[in-house]
């Protein structure tokens, strides 16, 4: 690893990344790198830690929105909002029991990374809650994009461009957020004995309710409490009460467990964390694939391990050979976990199709033309 | 707004270019008589009018991506319409440019309840996806109130909204797939029924591009299943200061609902003498909230919204007792444009958006323009959610008065900025607000928004002439600027 460089404002930024593109520095961006085992390793011969950039520019709970700098820590956020009853809605995980780091990281990594938790199919993903950003390209410019407001549509929305582009064009310095407030009471209900079939028409059945779960998992057995399905209900108490006597009603016949508030939040917590599949080394991949598909993609793959979050549209799962990759006939494939070695050559993300790597690379180019920015990171060649 | 200057080359060789599209895509689909098609002329925004050189309907994505690729290799400009419902002027024509209209292709090509997704061509309108599912009791939830005539397609080039955004978000957080177009006529996908995934969120930038990245030839959007409860309120009050503390105290105590609008003493008499919906004409204010959901926590938060309306001294609060009385109360606000025009002889639509706190402030300076400009101005108002169209009221027959109300909306705009807000919510930059741009970015800002449009469309073909007031060629903006010989910051602090 070569110099690190600190920066604290987006002017610093601008200066560092525009003289890193005089000398023809490359940059490995960062927050406190609690991500840094995601995606392919940056081919970069210098650090940019933004982790001392961490000013929270405003949140006013009153209208939904949170502006802060990049290397404001998850953690933080978190209890500032939930200070207000509120959340960020995408649920942003912490890997750290995953890749051993010791925090859960930046909010900069989280919406770099683009990584959305249980919510995602029905509150949207990471993307859907960005409302503006600040950041300097790889040509040292600043430049901003949308802005603190619910609803915008003034040019081109480079705010979801940013996310999930894993600091390969633009170096952030600042993100607004929505935030949601956080329903006063949940419940999950687990219908235990169940086993991938029956689990998956369970999860297929609650989506089309009109009961809003916003929790949809499967664990087959062996994994967490194991051969069940988990339906997570959140709402006023007496609202919440009610919903679950009618879905109690509609599984009528099935074991049903139900976890209340700090158990409910402890299941949904490890659900988002990969808590269940953390131990042993192999390879762990993420597929999101159709929900209908969701059964045969399991079957196919016969995984060593595996579990099912989105109502059926993620699959987490680990292969029984280490060096095998998972396949979907409909979809998209990443490798989250694995050795440096196996990230550099094993296709982390999803192939592109010939015209849209041409696409994506002028894109890539659009915003870092000397490709000073997480070379590498996404894909190899830019 | 200035027009871009006209290719006199490609006009002249219009019948060429129509006997080659002939070719392509069959007689049937090229309009070229000059009363056909001045039907395309405007769009929405019906203050700017341009008859098209040539009109190209295709039937088939092949259709569309020949036209494409034989305008591409002839340097032709093109731009795309849906149903031409566009309030800022995005499907404009230009005098030498083809005019690709999408409406033929209007299929849907699935639907895939397990997937909680419908598959539709462009030209499919909005409300006809929710026919669509609707037996089943599903719902598309984007709706913007062109909904029975705009298309998928338009939605999606414009990030339609509607009144149910700040709980179910705007058309880019209710699609899961794009099929693509680029202006080579090469195609590509973007996302699918298992939603946006991995690489770059082209899908977040194509939507809302206004049709200058390409042109949309299939979209898988996502279908809800419907509230089993929706009953929405009618709330007055004596001043706007007191509707927008109600507004900010219900969303403070943790409650988003469908909808929230508000409507100002002009805005209501007009509504009111349109529809006779029964809205109170005693207040300066009136809100409609909308609350869906599981049936209990519906009813909790009426519960809850009544005591706070109660709390910001609401003049009248009415709960909706079934669904004919909820739709009696949403046919006021629904009809709110049409009532604007009974009212006076034209009316110019504005679009902005502020944070919601900055309400009064905003009101109270559309209140001073208003006598500056010596036009009348009525506010409806997608309060949860900021997004603000004051319509100015105006009489095009007076000479001067069309110029005057586009200064006074363009003063309410610079406004919205100014506050911290933006120049469009929903309607897009278009030709109207192009100009404006330069109020809310810098150059490097926009110079950044071109060089994407540059990764898409080198050539600059798509649609030009709408969202950016200056154009730069692609090879200007890719120049990088070194300064040359700078050392990499040995005066850095290192960790």
């Amino acid at each position: 690893m070569g110099p690190v460089y600190s920066t604290r404002s987006a002017a610093e930024t601008a200066d560092i990344v525009k003289s890193a593109l005089a000398d023809r520095t490359t940059l490995d961006v960062q927050g406190t790198g609690a991500k840094q085992p995601l995606g392919r390793p940056a081919a970069a011969n210098a650090v940019l830690t933004l982790s001392h950039m961490n000013g929270v520019m405003f949140y006013e709970p009153e209208e939904l929105v949170l502006s802060v700098e990049p290397g404001v820590l998850l953690d933080d956020i978190e209890q500032m909002l939930s200070e207000k009853q509120q959340m960020l809605a995408f649920e942003p995980p912490d890997y750290s029991g995953l890749f051993g780091s010791s925090g859960s990281g930046t909010i900069g990594g989280a919406v770099a990374c683009g990584l959305s938790g249980p919510r995602r199919f029905s509150a949207g993903a990471a993307r859907d809650f960005v409302l503006g950003v600040k950041g300097v390209s790889g040509r040292g410019e600043a430049f901003k994009s949308g802005g603190r407001v619910m609803k915008n549509v003034t040019g081109y929305d480079l705010s979801k461009l940013m996310t999930g582009s894993f600091g390969t064009l633009a170096v952030l310095t600042e993100v607004t957020l929505k935030t949601l407030p956080r329903p006063p009471f949940e419940t999950t209900l687990l219908v235990s004995g169940v086993g991938l079939e029956r689990g998956v028409a369970i999860l297929r059945r609650m989506a089309q309710t009109p009961y809003e779960p916003n929790g949809l998992a499967y664990l087959p057995k062996g994994v967490g409490q194991g051969a069940c399905a988990a339906i997570r209900l959140e709402g006023a108490k007496v609202a919440v009460e009610e919903r679950v006597a009618s879905l109690r009603k509609t599984l009528q016949g099935q074991k049903i467990l139900t976890l209340l508030r700090g158990e409910s939040q402890a299941f949904w917590r490890d659900v988002r964390d990969v808590a269940s599949l953390i131990d042993g080394g192999s390879p762990l991949w993420k597929a999101i694939v159709p929900p209908s598909d969701v059964e045969l993609f399991v079957q196919e793959n016969d995984p060593q391990a595996y579990f099912l979050d989105w109502g059926g549209g993620l699959v987490w799962l680990t292969m029984k050979e280490e060096s095998a990759a998972p396949s979907a006939r409909n979809g998209a494939i990443y490798l989250v976990r694995a050795p440096a070695a196996m990230r550099a050559t094993a296709p982390v993300f999803p192939p592109l199709s010939e015209p849209l790597r041409a696409l994506t690379e002028k894109v890539k180019n659009g915003f870092d033309p000397a490709g000073i920015l997480n070379p590498m990171r996404m894909y190899s060649g830019f | 707004m200035k027009a871009l200057p006209v290719e006199q080359k490609v006009v002249d060789a219009a019948d060429e270019l129509r006997r080659l599209l002939v070719e392509c895509i069959g007689e049937d689909n090229v309009v070229a008589e000059e009363a056909e098609r001045r039907a395309y002329e405007s769009d929405g925004l019906t203050a700017y009018r341009q008859t098209p050189l040539l009109v190209a309907l295709p039937e088939t994505e092949d259709d569309v991506c020949a036209v494409l690729r034989l305008c591409h290799e002839r340097g032709v400009k093109v731009v795309p319409r849906g149903a031409g419902t566009s309030l800022s002027g995005g499907a404009l024509p230009l005098a030498d440019g083809v005019l690709l209209g999408l409406s033929k292709l209007g299929r849907i090509v699935d639907v895939d309840y397990e997937n909680r997704c419908v598959v539709a061509q462009p030209g499919v309108t909005n409300l006809a996806i929710t026919h669509a599912v609707q037996d089943r009791g599903f719902y598309y939830a984007p709706d913007p109130s062109s909904q029975i005539a705009c298309t998928i397609g338009g939605n999606i080039a414009e990030n339609s909204g509607g009144v149910h955004c700040l709980k179910y978000g705007l058309t880019t957080n209710n699609l899961l797939g794009l099929r693509l177009a680029l202006m080579t006529g090469e195609t590509i996908d973007l996302g699918g029924k298992h939603g946006i995934d991995g690489a770059y969120d082209l899908i977040g930038v194509v939507t809302g591009s206004e049709g200058l990245l390409g042109v949309v030839t299939e979209a898988t959007v996502r279908i809800l299943p419907k509230p089993e409860t929706a009953q929405a309120m009618l709330v007055g009050f004596m001043t706007a200061e007191a509707a927008g503390e109600c507004v900010a105290r219900v969303i403070g105590a943790g409650i988003i609902p469908a909808g929230m609008e508000m409507m100002d003493k002009l805005a209501i008499e007009a509504s009111e003498n349109f529809a006779r919906c029964g809205y109170p004409l005693d207040v300066e204010a009136l809100l409609i909230i909308e609350l869906d959901g599981p049936a209990g926590d519906v009813t909790e938060s009426i519960r809850n919204v009544s005591n706070i309306a109660k709390s910001c001294a609401a003049a009248s609060v009415r709960v909706s007792s079934c669904d004919r009385e909820r739709d009696a109360f949403w046919a006021g606000r629904k009809a709110a444009f049409p009532a604007t025009g009974q009212i006076a002889p034209d009316y110019y639509c504005m679009d902005g958006t502020i944070p919601r706190k900055e309400l009064p402030r905003v009101l109270s300076r559309l209140s001073d323009l208003s006598s500056q400009y010596g036009l009348r101005v009525a506010n409806v108002f997608h309060a949860g959610d900021g997004n603000l169209h004051p319509l100015i009221l105006y009489d095009a027959n007076n000479p001067g008065d069309l110029e005057k109300a586009e200064r006074f909306g363009a003063d309410i705009l610079k406004f919205c900025v100014e506050v911290g807000g933006v120049l469009t919510g929903e309607h897009g930059v278009g030709v109207e607000k192009r100009d404006l741009m330069s109020e809310m970015f810098n150059e490097t800002d926009l110079a950044q928004q071109q060089r994407l449009k540059c990764a898409f469309d080198p050539g600059g073909r798509l649609n030009p002439g709408k969202m950016f007031p200056t154009l730069h060629r692609c090879a200007e903006l890719g120049r990088v600027h070194v300064h040359g010989g700078k050392l990499f910051r040995p005066d850095l602090p290192r960790f």
